[in-house]
């Protein structure tokens, strides 16, 4: 299934090399959770970030089902600025 | 020692020039910059004062880590009553002046009275002396910066001023060190041009010494690692404070269009991708970062404008290098006004600065006589043609240009947004707190900093808080009012030290006190700086009661309470402040008229 992936700030070390303007169409296997996706793109378990899936704030994110289409979205954490 | 152990006090009105002993028992209290110069300016001047009137103070307070080797040690801080809020201002600056004011050998530098004429204040360690700025006057920012250190004949002179705004009492006009970098916030700058001071120009050569030395240097060399290992820091010195807008506008947090809504689809247009990007001429807006003094972040941005853009074609003057996009300028000049013109916002950042306006005030105040324009509130005379619909670049441009001259409309721009919307009969299109502009974030997708707003002592602030990682966990109001009560007192310590704020995700409370420790005589536990935080936090809510506030300035414009954010993360959701509102007077020790109790008072030794 595709899911589409975007990433905001340092986030986007992690895109693969084809990903643009800090976004990137994603095939994962069917049935994928978010933990899937955060193996794909090789993010450290030490790494802060914020999950957002189709607007909805995910605070506990890695056991979520991916589904086709979804809008993932990938946050750096904020910091005062 | 780290303190230098004197202050240089002006009296403007006599033109008398003292060098007097630090009260190192309010050191001991409140450390220094923030705390030392807020019970400074508490012991000096009645709250109840005329903020542009000559019984104001000015003092400009360095911290015991100021001008040291510590990572971002050229931090200092401008202390008043504010003229946009009637509320104490503490504005804090970086670049490389305040740690120049310390190794000329001055904690603080006071400025009490008037003068009857235009002068600078020009100091050589223990040279000090008035002169006469008559020649100045007039005139902006840069000129004033170059032609001193020009005059003065040391390339090393530092230079701190005003531009027209600051002279002619505009109420967001902020002091400009370095060119671009200022004590931006609550009309610092008004205060200085009511002195008729334009500008402050400082060497120092005496130097700062740390009370054990070798400790010190063991200190920060741990710190810095820590800060250099740190992902935060990683992400401020590629992308700069910028990096944000994105995480704003996906999170639905960007306030956009005078805050009607919270995502901006052009914010991709001027983010830091967009400021890397060559456009259709070839050119690229950002040429490199930049660090303060003794920083090893380097957040700040060095951008120049595309010489082929409408808003510099015909002026060469502004095809060089300055201060590029950062987060707050991004948002004041972008989304909030609905433009999308890198170019544009980056001229009319240049200009806040060449002219010594608060970027933040400004672009919320326009934003605010957008939607005044559109509603037909404010005409095309009144703008004196300035077709100012939102998202129209071309009108952003003209209002920074009339505001800096401060002519036409730019006299009404310059009253801020509050003034300016009551005068058009829309009081409840004002987007802040106690006078003050709201900074980039919106909280009804961030809880946490409504609360840090509404309660935030300068008014309206985005940097005396920090509740962000609870804010994107949870986008409810539970749970808020302890860690914005916790950080808020956190941040006055840190601020009090002569450090940045932007070291704080790598670093915990511990990491500052070690380095304050080693630094100065006497110990330091990570507690006591804590609760001088805590002290220079209640110290300055004092002081704002004394000038008349309550807690009903406390408060959130009826939209962020009423109106639910239409779109993002947060769609459906309003701020949910009155009920943090009582959890947080309870967990201050203030009774439910907002005022500490005498318990509160007395834990921390303040007077009732």
């Amino acid at each position: 299934m595709k899911i589409s992936l975007k990433t905001t700030g340092i986030m986007s070390d992690y895109l693969p090399a084809d990903a643009s303007g800090g976004r990137v169409e994603l095939e994962l296997p069917e049935g994928a959770v978010f933990a899937q996706l955060v193996e794909t793109l090789a993010i450290p378990d030490d790494e802060r970030y914020v999950v957002s899936i189709n607007d909805t704030l995910l605070p506990e994110p890695l056991q979520h089902p991916l589904q086709a289409g979804d809008t993932v979205i990938i946050m750096a954490p904020l910091a005062a600025g | 020692m780290a303190w230098q152990r004197k202050v240089l006090r002006i009296n403007l009105t006599r033109g008398e020039i003292h060098h007097e002993p630090l009260n190192m028992e309010w050191a001991n209290a409140y450390m220094g910059s923030r705390g030392l110069g807020t019970k400074y300016l508490s012991e000096m001047m009645d709250p109840k004062a005329d903020a542009l009137g000559p019984d104001n103070v000015l003092i400009f307070a360095t911290g015991p880590l100021t001008g040291t080797m510590s990572s971002t040690s050229g931090r200092y801080s401008v202390l008043c009553k504010g003229p946009l809020t009637g509320a104490i201002a503490c504005s804090n600056s970086g670049g490389k002046f305040g740690a120049e004011l310390k190794n000329a050998g001055y904690d603080l530098l006071i400025l009490e009275g008037q003068s009857p004429s235009p002068v600078y204040l020009n100091i050589v360690d223990d040279a000090v002396s008035l002169e006469s700025a008559e020649d100045l006057w007039g005139t902006t920012v840069w000129h004033t910066e170059e032609t001193l250190k020009e005059r003065l004949g040391d390339p090393q002179t530092k230079v701190a001023s005003v531009g027209v705004p600051g002279e002619q009492g505009v109420r967001y006009a902020c002091i400009v060190n370095d060119l671009h970098r200022a004590a931006g916030r609550s009309g610092v700058g008004a205060v200085m041009g009511s002195k008729n001071v334009k500008a402050i120009a400082v060497r120092g050569t005496v130097g700062v010494t740390a009370d054990d030395p070798k400790r010190f240097m063991a200190v920060v060399k741990e710190t810095m690692k820590k800060l250099a290992d740190d992902r935060g820091r990683q992400g401020m010195t590629r992308d700069g404070t910028n990096a944000m807008i994105d995480t704003m506008h996906a999170f639905g947090g960007l306030p956009t269009r005078n805050f009607q809504e919270v995502q901006f689809a052009g914010s991709e247009k001027i983010n830091p991708t967009a400021m890397r990007a060559k456009n259709e001429n070839g050119h690229t807006n950002l040429i490199n970062n930049k660090a303060c003094f003794g920083c090893s972040i380097g957040c700040g941005r060095v951008a120049h404008i595309d010489p082929k853009h409408f808003s510099v074609a015909d002026k060469p003057q502004y095809w060089h290098a300055s201060g590029g996009l950062e987060y707050e300028t991004a948002f004041a000049l972008g989304p909030v006004v609905g433009v999308d013109d890198i170019d544009a916002c980056t001229y009319v950042g240049f200009l806040t600065n060449e002219h010594s306006i608060d970027p933040i005030s400004f672009g919320v105040t326009v934003a605010a006589a957008m939607e005044m324009f559109e509603l037909g509130a404010i005409t095309l005379e009144d703008t004196g043609g300035i077709d100012l619909r939102f998202g129209n670049a071309e009108a952003l441009v003209q209002a920074a240009e009339v505001t800096g001259a401060q002519q036409g409309f730019g006299v009404d721009l310059g009253l801020g947004s509050k003034l300016l919307c009551e005068k058009y009969g829309h009081p409840d299109l004002f987007m802040g707190v106690k006078g003050q502009e709201f900074a980039g974030y919106d909280s009804r997708a961030l809880q946490g900093m409504g609360l840090g707003y509404a309660t935030s002592n300068r008014g309206a602030c985005h940097l005396k808080h920090d509740v962000f990682s609870p804010d994107m966990k949870d986008q409810s109001g539970n749970g808020k009012a302890e860690p914005c009560k916790n950080s808020q007192d956190e941040i006055a310590a840190i601020d009090s030290t002569g450090l940045c704020i932007f070291t704080a995700g790598a670093w915990g409370m511990d990491d500052y006190a070690a380095q304050v420790d080693a630094a100065c005589e006497g110990d330091w536990p990570t507690e006591r700086l804590v609760e001088l935080g805590e002290r220079t936090w209640n110290l300055e809510r004092q002081f704002n009661l004394n000038a008349g506030l309550t807690a009903a300035d406390d408060t959130l414009p009826k939209r962020l309470l009423e109106t639910p954010a239409p779109s993002g993360t947060a769609k459906g959701r309003v701020c949910e402040l009155d009920y943090m509102l009582k959890e947080y007077y309870q967990l201050r020790g203030w009774g439910a008229d907002g005022v500490p109790t005498a318990e509160t008072l007395g834990r921390l030794g303040l007077n009732a």
